[in-house]
């Protein structure tokens, strides 16, 4: 699985990102740069998924595609795919990756896995009759909420416990039977000690990053579904009550944003934020990306939007270098970039609907 | 008195009697009077304080020098129902210590670390607070010639003081009377009532055995285990022979083998921790990490793959054994090189001179600045914690660095802090010789070990030790409870929701 979300990442940069690059998108670098390449790239459902990753695990399991001749690396340093690369990526189930949806979901899911895990782990042991033991989750706002769902149910606690255990095999019956295995194992409750990551190393023979990455898509899984259907899954969507997707724009972008709206130009920002102009225009891309309709006609004109955005597609690019040479230097780079972040940003949209 | 004490030892805890040494000094303490006890593990030190501090008006302060420690057994504390205790510490985020600071007064039991400690908001928190009694848990490390030195503890007394000098308990599991008398003297306490109990073990046979190579004592312990069946720890010094040896095992044997050790992420060293309490594992590889605030009572073998590097250690690691009484052992497993290990401890723990040399010299240069952050350093200087800590503290002790100042040296600083430092060395590598005679010892090994630290060692209940002809393959111990093991997920989940514990 890990091999296979890199070489996707690979494969959506098409050799136009470092493996610096890669690991930024998978460990959800919260950088205006990061943030634009997930979505220039499609890679924003994997924005933050594997925020354990160590960078020496990344760099070895570049060095062993380039090995087996499924990647190449480039003079510069930039990985692209080969064929064989390809012809790999296509042979991997996509099922056992398709529920992460980083870029949305990744700042909340954390309190997802504490809250499910000690609820968990809280209410069989209560089924259990087993009143001391030590909280395998630590986060006091975890146990708080799990303390203020305990206190409102109260005697339905056996119901709440039972229907937990339904939900969860109704659940993970229609998930990678792997995974699922990984999951249930790791869980402690009832009397029973979850497993370590290298117990689970040697129970089911994977990698370290296979079992983290395992663990977490499952949770992407039980997190989306619960939060779509209260009905089908009361407990579980208990869970995600609260947890509210990301908008994603840095505290300091959603500061220039707002003085945006009240109408500054780029310059009075500048001045009035004591922030390089370069850093302010950082925050109108980032802003333009993950804003829905946000106004570019201060900077460019539909027109000039439209234009580059054909020129990108004519080259196939992300490459800010390609597009401005090609268009004799019209442009400088924030106006492109700004150009992409809006062209994708509405195309998004108007994909949405249909899909 | 005692039968209210008892009352309140099992309205609070759920015991029926206390265990030898709590009872008189839990009244001591209540009487007010300041208390130097000493009591082997195992035998609930911790309760000395911590039924007090339900008794007692006010807030009661333990200060404990290992973060890991303190949240242990905090965590046990609330598992047991003990709601209103915290612990402060340095690892917690300010947002976390804001709040806990403000609200001080509402627990009856706060662990704070000696660094905390120094804090000075905290200090004239504390001063505002009423504190009817201050211990000071693993107090052995007020010494220099205890095995754990630490240098904030020696202010200890200062803040004792300027608190309105509360009773004072002071509690460890090992320490020799030189150790105990500087306890006192570090204090500023030399009345303490002492209260001091023997840490012989008389249900813990002793062995030691010599064998040639390390794979010749992995080979050694598979055989031995493939006939006893029974919870069993084994230490090592290095965090990769610990892995090494417990992927062996379980490769060889059908015991139930985990490895633990301190560079292992937190959630993961939990889970192996509560395993190992649940039954659910039968041998854990360790380094001296694990053990700390773990309360399992029925491990029966201890073996040492590794010897630490002095005595003082190896018997609060071998008294993690037989809690419940039962018979237990302790195996040595030793080569000729083994003493190189923890002669690269003790070089970790001091600086050499040429080391001490180079860091006078960049504090010299630096006199009249502030000097930066320890970490940069010892970064800069390539010192580990403790070598910068020795240098530190000697140099806060001749006023040479107030407040993170450079002033200038004394004339006789830098042979005095040399001398120090060669007293240090001797001293450590006493106690290593010290543990490696021991090991050598052709006399009753029992007599050997303890003979230090009281002065009659009481007769065992079970064979003593290898010197008076008891061997480990004599043992016939078979405490392990098989646990059933979960096939699919499907059956997982049915454990843990539906067939409860099989122990409860």
């Amino acid at each position: 699985m890990f091999e296979s979300i890199v070489l996707l990442c690979i494969k959506r940069f098409k050799g136009e990102r470092t493996v610096s690059g890669i690991f930024n998108m998978l460990t959800g670098k919260r950088s205006s740069q990061t943030m634009q390449d997930a979505k220039a790239y499609q890679l924003d459902h994997m924005f933050g998924v594997f925020p354990e990753l160590e960078r020496r695990k990344l760099d070895n399991a570049i060095d062993q595609m380039a090995g087996r001749e499924e990647v190449v690396v480039n003079e510069e340093g930039f990985p692209n795919l080969t064929d064989k690369g390809t012809d790999h990526l296509q042979t991997q189930r996509a099922s056992s990756s398709a529920y992460f949806q980083g870029m949305q979901w990744h700042e909340v899911l954390p309190a997802f896995i504490s809250r499910l895990n000690l609820l968990i782990q809280a209410s069989s042991n209560k089924e259990a009759g087993i009143q001391s033991y030590v909280a395998i989750v630590d986060q006091p706002g975890a146990q708080a909420w799990v303390k203020k769902v305990f206190g409102t149910f109260q005697d339905k606690l056996p119901r709440l416990n039972q229907s937990l255990y339904e939900e969860l095999v109704r659940l993970l019956s229609n998930h990678d039977p792997v995974q699922t295995e990984l999951f249930t194992h790791r869980l402690t409750g009832g009397g029973w000690i979850g497993l370590t990551v290298d117990q689970l190393k040697e129970k089911y023979r994977l990698s370290r990053e296979d079992i983290l990455l395992g663990l977490r898509h499952t949770y992407y899984y039980l997190f989306q579904q619960a939060k779509k259907d209260k009905e089908a899954y009361p407990v579980l969507h208990l869970c995600t009550r609260g947890l509210q997707s990301s908008h994603l724009v840095t505290a300091s972008a959603g500061k220039t944003y707002q003085l945006i709206e009240q109408g500054l130009s780029l310059e009075e920002i500048v001045t009035v934020r004591r922030l390089k102009k370069s850093t302010i225009q950082d925050h109108i891309v980032e802003a333009a990306l993950v804003t829905p309709d946000f106004d570019v006609s201060p900077f460019l004109s539909a027109e000039q939007v439209e234009e580059i955005n054909q020129k990108a597609m004519d080259l196939n690019t992300q490459r800010l270098k390609h597009i401005h040479q090609d268009l004799g230097g019209v442009y400088d780079y924030f106006e492109i970039r700004l150009a992409l972040a809006h062209g994708r940003s509405t195309a998004q949209r108007e994909r949405k609907p249909s899909s | 008195m005692s039968t209210t004490l008892l009352d309140a030892l099992k309205r609070y805890f759920g015991f029926d009697q206390f265990r030898e040494g709590q009872e008189a000094v839990i009244r001591d303490v209540m009487d007010g009077k300041d208390v130097l006890g000493i009591l082997p593990t195992g035998t609930g030190k911790s309760l000395c304080y911590q039924l007090p501090a339900r008794l007692l008006h006010g807030t009661t302060i333990v200060v404990s020098p290992l973060i890991s420690l303190m949240v242990d057994q905090v965590k046990q504390l609330k598992a047991a129902g003990y709601k209103s205790v915290t612990a402060l510490n340095s690892f917690m985020d300010g947002q976390e210590k804001k709040q806990v600071m403000q609200n001080l007064e509402r627990y009856d039991l706060v662990y704070i670390s000696p660094e905390m400690l120094q804090n000075d908001r905290l200090q004239e928190e504390l001063c505002r607070m009423t504190i009817p009694l201050f211990v000071i848990d693993e107090a052995h490390c007020i010494s220099q010639w205890g095995h754990e030195f630490r240098t904030d503890y020696l202010k200890l007394h200062r803040i004792i003081d300027a608190i309105g000098s509360p009773t004072v308990l002071a509690l460890s599991a090992t320490a020799t009377p030189e150790v105990q008398a500087d306890i006192m003297e570090k204090l500023h306490r030399p009345a303490m009532n002492r209260r001091i109990y023997p840490m012989d073990k008389q249900n813990i046979s002793l062995s030691v055995e010599e064998v040639h190579s390390p794979e010749e004592k992995t080979a050694r312990i598979v055989d031995l285990l493939s006939h006893i069946h029974a919870p069993t720890m084994i230490y090592f010094s290095s965090r990769q022979w610990a892995e090494r040896v417990s992927v062996v095992l379980r490769e060889k044997l059908s015991h139930r083998t985990a490895f633990y050790h301190g560079g292992m992420e937190q959630t993961d060293r939990m889970l192996v921790q509560q395993q190992f309490m649940n039954g659910q594992l039968d041998v854990i590889c360790c380094t001296s990490a694990f053990g700390m605030g773990v309360d399992k009572k029925d491990i029966r073998l201890v073996i040492h793959f590794h010897l630490p590097s002095q005595t003082e250690s190896f018997i609060q690691e071998i008294g993690r054994a037989g809690r419940d009484g039962k018979p237990s052992a302790s195996l040595v497993l030793f080569t000729k090189k083994d003493h190189y290990l923890p002669q690269m401890l003790i070089q970790s723990e001091l600086p050499e001179r040429e080391q001490l040399d180079i860091a006078l010299g960049y504090l010299k240069r630096r006199e009249g600045q502030k000097i930066p952050e320890d970490e940069s350093i010892m970064e800069q200087l390539q010192l580990s914690e403790s070598q910068w800590n020795f240098i530190k503290y000697q140099s806060e002790e001749s006023g040479v660095l107030i407040d993170g100042m450079v002033q200038p040296f004394p004339f006789d600083f830098e042979s005095r802090i040399h001398a120090l430092l060669r007293e240090r060395w001797t001293y450590k590598q006493g106690k290593l010789t010290e543990m490696m005679t021991w090991i050598h010892h052709t006399g009753c090994r029992r007599e050997a070990l303890y003979s230090s630290f009281q002065d009659h060692i009481r007769p065992p209940d079970v064979p003593c030790c290898d010197v008076c002809g008891f061997s480990v393959d004599h043992l016939t111990l078979h405490g392990l409870k098989e646990t059933p093991q979960a096939g699919s997920w499907k059956e997982r989940l049915q454990m843990i929701f539906h067939q409860g514990h099989p122990h409860a």
